[in-house]
């Protein structure tokens, strides 16, 4: 690196952040090869894990090392990668401080850094619920439903409490209830376990529904019905009683259960929440971040993406891939141009899983809500070559 | 019922339609047919639905157990491309960056380089494994 050279520094190595670095290489080629331009990345850790597989660890269907990839055989050869945590951004000073005592200078900065399932801020859920958005949770939820017998299983969905932000993955809730639906008739118990899903009163902008969005709340009572799944409206977890395993809502119901498995509270990571520039409720750290240009608010040069963002898109990789090309030419626009060019509308895709081998396409931005399509076998062919192949694919920035 | 009662009933339940009662869907329609004509009456639009046999029973077919051998090689493929592909492309932007090329002795030294040394080892230990899968047992 010359003195003159610009490093542009992504933070997170994540579905977000891979993307992105390998994006960023891309666009600024030319000026990479004239040393005008470096690419960095720092990640805490030198594998990539797919994580919104996790939920099929929980099912037995995947394997846990089926699940990583080596973080450096995902990135360009032109990136310069460490693994090293950032403790402390000092957007002041345009540096970043890593966990090594390393700092590192940059021209622009993106964080990708994801969010933290955070169960133990809701009383008793840490010791009595289970999760399926992390590798050893889902392995510990898989043990149990792979030898639950009978019984209730209860699910509960837990929103941030900042206003308009979503929990992870908007549709994993419905995705899993429907694959345990599945996956217990396939083991002969489904007429001796009873399902309970349940919604809170407040989803985003929405009031007393089962999804954060209406045309798909309107949809799932008849599909929950047909399934024979329970299900409650207005069921805002508020705590949970490991010993007694029942489950208290602040509307003041019960549910009693013998599995319960939850959507946890999230939160963003420590540097982040630490940096000083959130503005989101109840510490959770979210980064203001402009809907447009995402662009983090109070600064010139640090772009947001991802689960950091406090906007009201899905904090999943369906975003990221929107996301990711709006951030790279805005860096790019205001590097050749002096301005920003490039607009995100809000766009989501997903493949959903509905069920163990059905899967529906779907898509949404900030002017329309998601439009419901039948779930297919061949939509569910196509979400399982996107887990065993695509998503690789993607992280490089292939597709 | 006669025949002609029952087209007329046939006839108005499709025009009962909006989709089809639509003069653009007849005529889309009516081009269609057209089109198609030629294939349907010399029987080669009979390739087209084995065609779609063919695919529509692959789809059938394809379990969890084909589906994740199929992928894993293409994952592998892909994975082999891109790596030599950036590999290649970045060698190449560091050899025309050179204004002149390295000397023997230049060459020689880079073999202290771990990362060169790393790659020999790469390519010796590729060429072993080969060898050893074309010995005659």
């Amino acid at each position: 690196m010359t003195s003159a050279t610009k490093r542009i520094i992504v933070v997170g190595g994540g579905i977000g952040g891979t993307m992105t670095a390998n994006n960023l290489v891309a666009k600024f080629y030319p000026e990479i090869l004239n040393r005008e331009i470096e690419i960095m990345m720092l990640s805490n850790s030198p594998n990539h894990i797919y994580k919104p597989a996790n939920m099929y660890v929980a099912f037995s269907a995947f394997h846990p090392h089926e699940l990583v990839r080596k973080q450096r055989s995902l990135l360009r050869p032109e990136i310069i990668f460490h693994v090293d945590g950032v403790e402390a951004f000092e957007f002041e000073k345009n540096r970043v401080l890593c966990e090594s005592g390393k700092r590192y200078d940059y021209e622009y900065l993106v964080i990708s850094t994801g969010c933290i399932p955070a169960p133990e801020r809701i009383e008793g859920l840490k010791e009595a619920g289970d999760h399926f958005y992390q590798t050893k949770a889902a392995q510990q939820l898989a043990q149990k439903l792979r030898t639950i017998e009978e019984g209730r299983i209860f699910i509960t969905v837990n929103f941030p409490k900042t206003p308009n932000v979503p929990h992870q993955c908007g549709i994993a809730p419905i995705e899993t209830t429907l694959m345990l639906d599945d996956y217990l008739r396939k083991r002969g118990v489904r007429d001796r376990v009873e399902i309970i899903y349940s919604y809170p009163t407040v989803s985003q902008l929405l009031r007393n529904c089962l999804f954060l969005q209406k045309p798909t709340c309107d949809v799932l009572p008849t599909i929950f019905d047909s399934k024979n799944i329970n299900y409650q409206r207005g069921f805002t977890l508020d705590k949970v009683d490991p010993e007694a395993k029942i489950a208290y809502s602040e509307e003041g119901n019960s549910q009693e259960f013998d599995i319960l498995m939850a959507t946890p509270p999230i939160r963003a990571v420590d540097a982040v929440i630490n940096s000083g520039k959130s503005e989101a409720h109840n510490n959770e750290g979210w980064l203001p971040t402009d809907f447009e240009t995402l662009k983090m608010y109070g600064t010139d040069n640090v772009y947001v993406m991802g689960d950091t963002v406090d906007l009201p898109v899905s904090k999943a990789g369906g975003s990221c891939h929107n996301q990711s090309p709006v951030v790279v030419e805005n860096i790019a626009s205001e590097i050749r141009r002096g301005y920003t060019s490039a607009i995100y509308d809000g766009k989501v895709q997903a493949i959903a899983q509905m069920g163990l081998e059905a899967g529906m396409p779907l898509w949404y931005d900030y002017k329309h809500d998601v439009q419901v399509a039948p779930p297919t076998k061949l939509g569910g062919l196509m979400r399982k070559t996107f887990n065993r192949g695509i998503y690789w694919a993607v992280a490089r920035g292939i597709v | 019922m006669s025949e002609e009662k029952q087209l007329n009933i046939i006839e108005e339940k499709l025009m009962s339609d909006t989709a089809l009662n639509n003069p653009a869907t007849i005529e889309g329609i009516k081009n269609l047919i057209e089109k198609t004509a030629p294939l349907v009456q010399a029987c080669r639009f009979n390739h087209i639905i084995d065609l779609l046999s063919i695919i529509s029973d692959n789809i059938e077919f394809l379990d969890e157990a084909s589906l994740e051998k199929t992928t894993k090689v293409g994952e592998e493929i892909l994975a082999l491309g891109w790596t030599a592909g950036n590999a290649v492309r970045m060698a190449n932007a560091q050899t025309e960056a050179l204004e002149k090329p390295p000397g023997l002795f230049q060459l020689m030294s880079s073999l202290n380089d771990p990362d060169v040394r790393r790659s020999l080892h790469f390519f010796i230990g590729t060429m072993r494994i080969i060898g050893r899968q074309m010995k005659n047992d």
